[in-house]
């Protein structure tokens, strides 16, 4: 057990650098671009001076980049996620307003995506002919090649708008006062589109590499000894061709559900779902700093925690893995 | 040269590889006859508001008049550059980073895996949303920033080739000789390390594309240029009753990424023909 | 007997014709009227910052002392009537009695005093500067503000109807937390707002929607409808198909290039009214060298120029501008200063003239023309760019984000044409900003000293007739010095389905043009 205590100290410790360094990089790039949160409030219509001052001198903001940025790190580490200039608040009340909704979009999304995915792949490779693998692997590479904006907006256009199927935005239907039971089926309704979109949009890659997978460790050494020896074909594929097939489309799923945070953002512009990709998109048109900082830094963390948690997953699964 | 020839003709042998190189191909000359084939100039303003596909304009007509056949012609052009460019930078910067530090290893080795591995952190797509946003969404910038912030997997891919190519028998016996890293570097282990970097750059092409069109869709496209995901995103407005404004455009995207997905697989089928070949028990 | 039958019939039958002839507009009780708004609120406090997504809801919650209505005309609110003195120093207002706030507590002097005097200190305040000249506001009793002025300023009482100057509970605000005030951006009803408006506040789900229900003891009457929710939809495409599917009531989001299609589908009304707001185009007359810093050529331009053209393709609702300033403000617009007009040959011409031949590659001089993300720009610079190709000017885009945008064009004047659109009331003093010496928003960077001294002028009178002189002179030289140019009046387009009556674009006079306390729904 040490040895895995090591490994996990190693990699946590591993992983703040890296944190570290993200946030630095992004301070800067983000504090260099044109505009600061300020000006931008202040708007185009009646722009005033006296305002982008005083404003400005509330916030700190005309104080030099180094100074703000020293601030900025000791209070994350103290935990605080910083203050959003634009809506007042602190960026944490903001962002776990939006991020159930993104987490559940992107959850359901991804982990579909991934039981369709390596489903497909194992069915395929059962089929006699060539043919299902050629139909599934054109549609993949299509759908893999399709941009989740227009493929959300066909979605619209003919579940919505033609068919009147599906409603086309938003979390819950504002007419009514749904409670309990009726309320879930109510948002399961609004979610059933962008949660189609975001799963077609990233199955293909699920398919394509437990498939390469599968293909890969039929070729191994392995699989010709175990045949030799007499170890019936449906047990070999199922104790282990699925076994180690199934670890390089868990990698990517792993970091898939790393960046479920802001995976989903143009699909949620698109249906107007209230998660993370929006207010990630305002905060940069705004220049909100502090609030867009601390939405990457909880990526940031997200990632880290989902890889380390896919390398254990992998290694119980597989212990020729060496944890190194 | 010999190499090289069978190279081609084993790419050729595989289907995606030749159909990919088809789409490729018909596209190219899109872009490269697009004075040629298009009946109109891309930009013409007519007073054909947003006419459905016909004769006179067979995909139709967008909101200001111009002819969509004759934009989506030229956007070929748009889409194969940033695909070209975008994935050329980051092939480049892949390979010498990834040979250089894997070749060298040490410290140095551990700092590029450090960044590559933090390139990973790094929503790449936000990122790329603010640079734009700095300096301006020009065409050129984009396509810039794309490769400045993509070439990490190629570095994985030629790194770990460089790793393994270290330890051949060609490489120590080079050294033996007493040849300088550089000529090493140069003639030994990027040559024979870096196809996987051009079957991956395939992929990356048509994520280029991809991430044009995506950037057009939030506005920040560069205005100045035909491009499809321009195309898509003033499309919206209309979509409801001109479905032949976000269609065609849409359609041309998928074929151009899709011919570039056959590509790199065909690729990949060639350089490893382990790999290839379908298995059912 | 039987005449007096005929008479009993007759007056029986006037009697129930006169009824149903007003019954068919008796407004129903009862329902939720759900209108998809453009953006999301920051906070609730009204007066704080500027925050014009959420202004559209205040609205519903708050009260002014006096509003707009929807052809920005003043009308009462919590006043219901003023007096200003002959000298224009002294405004007095007579306040309301037994308005209540939405909890209950009374509405007082006090509450009017505490927000004017807020706004006062605060230079952050975005109705600050409207405000600057007042000297002092204090209460001559519970119902009656004597505001007095450090110097006469006509334009006052428009101010203080139009933005920033929502009467806020001093009872919630004017508080202190271990002995020190609280600072009104921190307060927590900034996210449970409490006001004297028509709606109450229910819930605010941030990204998502606001609820608001109806306010029982509002002073001009119990709402008809019992619930708004503003449903947020930043995208216009989206809140277009939620409208569509009937999802919503009423769309706030819309987009010239959507009315056509509105318009054809049945049961859905779009009203269109001109606002007093412009598009036009500002050349670079002094923020840096540009070939538009010599008059002749923003001349030669304004002739190559079809602004028909661009209003028929990019803007296509409205009117062709013909003038320096918005006819919706029908008493200070000078029909007289004209627009030069579409001319090719006399485009040539003058830019021959001006010392820009055509060099080998058939152009005169590269342009960068600046302008902010949205369809219509869009649309409209590219027209530019083909217009202004005809007769060798290259024109290149620059298409930012609005931030960046405000950075290069309204900071640094790094452009040399631009196009963008502006408020230009309620009152012509806002031209300052636009065309005085040193504007917030005059990105040409004109300067004349005649012009700021005639708004200045302007300004100070209370003569509607005596200040119109002034703004007809300064539209007469505007037509002369051509620092932009102008290119067609704005139209605002009001989407709703037709169950949805007595909206405030409908009932001008009676309420505030943000004011849904008299709307009913016909279903």
């Amino acid at each position: 057990m040490s040895y895995f205590a090591r490994y996990l100290t190693r990699r946590i410790v591993s992983a703040v650098l890296l944190i570290f360094i993200v946030m630095t990089l992004n301070f800067f790039i983000i504090h260099s671009a044109p505009g600061d949160p300020v000006t931008i409030m202040t708007g185009i219509e009646q722009p005033s001076k006296e305002i982008v001052e005083t404003l400005k001198k509330k916030y700190g903001l005309d104080e030099p980049v180094f100074v703000q940025y020293v601030k900025y790190i000791t209070n994350l580490f103290k935990g605080d996620l910083g203050y959003s200039y634009v809506y007042d608040q602190s960026s944490w009340s903001l962002i776990k307003e939006r991020v159930f909704p993104t987490l559940i979009l992107t959850l359901s999304g991804s982990i579909l995506a991934f039981i369709i995915g390596v489903f497909l792949a194992i069915f395929v490779s059962h089929l006699k002919t060539k043919f299902g693998d050629t139909i599934v692997s054109i549609i993949s590479y299509i759908l893999y090649a399709t941009p989740s904006f227009w493929l959300g907006l066909i979605m619209i256009l003919v579940f919505s708008s033609k068919l009147s199927w599906f409603p086309t935005s938003g979390m819950y239907n504002l007419r009514e006062t749904y409670t309990g039971f009726k309320k879930i089926l109510d948002f399961l309704h609004h979610l059933t589109l962008p949660v189609l979109t975001l799963m077609l949009i990233q199955m293909p890659v699920f398919y394509r590499v437990t498939r390469a997978s599968i293909i890969q460790n039929y070729k191994e050494d392995y699989v010709t000894t175990l045949t030799a020896i007499g170890v019936p074909k449906r047990k070999l594929f199922r104790k282990y061709i699925v076994k180690n097939s199934i670890i390089p489309p868990l990698t990517i799923f792993g970091i898939t559900l790393g960046f479920s945070i802001t995976g989903a953002a143009l699909i949620e512009i698109v249906f107007a779902w209230p998660g993370m990709g929006r207010l990630m998109l305002d905060a940069i048109f705004r220049r909100d700093y502090q609030l867009l900082l601390g939405i990457y830094f909880l990526m940031a963390i997200f990632i880290s925690v989902a890889m380390i948690l896919t390398d254990i997953v992998i290694a119980f699964i597989d212990p020729r893995i060496r944890l190194t | 040269m010999r190499k090289f020839g069978d190279f081609v003709r084993r790419y050729f042998t595989n289907p995606y590889g030749v159909v990919g190189f088809a789409i490729f191909v018909t596209l190219l000359c899109f872009a490269i006859f697009a004075f040629y084939i298009s009946p109109y100039k891309p930009n013409a303003l007519s007073e054909d508001v947003l006419s459905p596909p016909s004769y006179k304009h067979p995909f139709g007509t967008d909101h200001l008049g111009r002819d969509i056949f004759s934009r989506v012609v030229y956007g070929t052009r748009v889409s194969l550059s940033v695909g070209f460019v975008a994935a050329g930078i980051s092939a480049l910067l892949g390979i010498f980073i990834g040979a250089f530090s894997g070749y060298y290893g040490g410290i140095v080795d551990e700092i590029v895996s450090k960044i590559i591995d933090s390139f990973l952190m790094i929503p790449i797509f936000f990122l790329i949303l603010i640079i734009v946003a700095i300096f301006g969404s020009n065409l050129f910038y984009i396509m810039l920033v794309i490769g400045l912030t993509t070439w990490p997997s190629n570095a994985r891919i030629m790194r770990a080739q460089t790793l393994s190519l270290k330890e051949r028998g060609l490489v120590k016996i080079a050294k033996s000789i007493g040849e300088s890293n550089i000529r090493i570097l140069f003639s030994h282990i990027i040559p024979n390390g870096m196809y996987p970097v051009v079957a991956n750059s395939a992929l990356q092409m048509g994520g280029a594309i991809l991430t044009e069109a995506a950037l057009s869709f939030l506005g920040l496209g560069d205005p100045n240029v035909t491009s499809w995901g321009k195309m898509i995103n003033e499309a919206r407005t209309y979509m409801s009753f001109a479905w032949w404004t976000i269609v065609f455009p849409g359609i041309f995207t998928i074929l151009a990424v899709v011919a570039f997905s056959f590509i790199g697989d065909g690729l990949q089928h060639t350089l490893y023909p382990k790999l290839s070949g379908v298995e059912s028990e | 007997m039987r005449k007096l039958l005929v008479l009993m019939l007759v007056t029986a039958l006037t009697v129930v014709l006169t009824i149903s002839l007003f019954a068919g507009e008796t407004p129903k009780k009862g329902g939720t009227f759900i209108i998809a708004h453009w953006g999301d609120p920051i906070s609730f406090n009204p007066d704080a910052k500027v925050d014009d997504a959420g202004n559209g809801i205040y609205g519903c919650i708050f009260s002014k002392l006096v509003t707009l209505d929807a052809d920005y005309n003043v009308i009462p609110d919590l006043a219901e009537s003023w007096e200003v003195s002959d000298d224009g120093l002294v405004y007095t207002f007579h306040l309301r009695k037994n308005v209540k706030w939405h909890d209950g507590t009374p509405f007082t002097a006090a509450d009017v005093i505490w927000t004017l005097n807020q706004i006062k200190s605060h230079k952050e305040a975005p109705a600050y500067r409207n405000l600057v000249d007042i000297d002092t506001v204090e209460a001559l009793d519970d119902y009656t503000v004597v505001v007095k002025m450090k110097k006469p300023y006509a334009p006052f009482l428009g101010f203080l109807a139009w933005y920033g100057t929502w009467i806020m509970p001093k009872h919630l605000y004017d508080i202190t937390k271990d002995g020190s005030p609280v600072d009104w951006l921190n307060n927590p009803h900034n996210q449970k707002p409490v006001g004297t408006g028509p709606f109450k506040f229910v819930e605010w789900v941030k990204g998502d929607h606001v609820t608001l229900e109806k306010n029982p003891d509002y002073f001009m009457g119990e709402p008809y409808i019992d619930r708004i929710i503003f449903k947020i939809i930043p995208d216009e495409n989206t809140a277009l198909q939620a409208f569509l599917n009937g999802e919503v009531d009423y769309d706030g989001n819309v987009s010239n290039a959507q009315v056509a299609t509105l318009k054809r589908i049945p049961g859905v009304v779009v009203y269109q009214k001109p606002m007093p707001s412009r598009y036009y185009m500002g050349y670079n007359v002094a923020r840096r060298e540009s070939p538009f810093n010599k008059k002749e050529v923003r001349f030669a331009v304004a002739h190559a120029l079809n602004r028909q053209e661009i209003f028929k393709k990019a803007i296509k609702y409205g009117k062709v501008a013909e003038g320096f300033y918005t006819p919706a403000i029908p008493w200070a617009y000078n029909p007289d200063a004209k627009i030069p007009e579409y001319n090719l040959e006399l485009a040539e011409k003058m830019l021959d003239e001006a010392g820009y031949p055509r060099k080998e590659d058939g152009y005169r001089f590269n342009a960068v023309l600046v302008y902010f993300q949205g369809q219509e720009w869009r649309d409209m610079s590219t027209i530019i760019k083909e217009q202004l190709d005809k007769v060798g000017i290259k024109v290149k885009l620059e298409e930012y984000e609005i931030a960046a945008y405000i950075e290069k064009v309204l900071k640094a004047g790094d452009f040399d044409l631009t196009v963008l659109d502006g408020f230009q009331g309620p009152d012509p003093d806002n031209l300052k900003l636009r065309v005085g010496t040193g504007g917030d928003i005059n990105v040409m960077g004109y300067s004349n000293k005649e012009v700021d001294e005639l708004l200045e002028k302007g300004g100070e009178l209370s003569d509607v007739k005596e200040r119109a002189k002034y703004y007809f002179k300064v539209q007469e030289i505007l037509a002369q010095d051509l620092p932009m140019y102008p290119i067609a009046e704005v139209s605002y387009s009001y989407v709703h389905k037709d169950y949805v009556k007595n909206l405030p674009y409908q009932l001008t006079g009676i309420v505030g043009s943000t004011n849904y306390a008299k709307v009913w729904l016909d279903k």
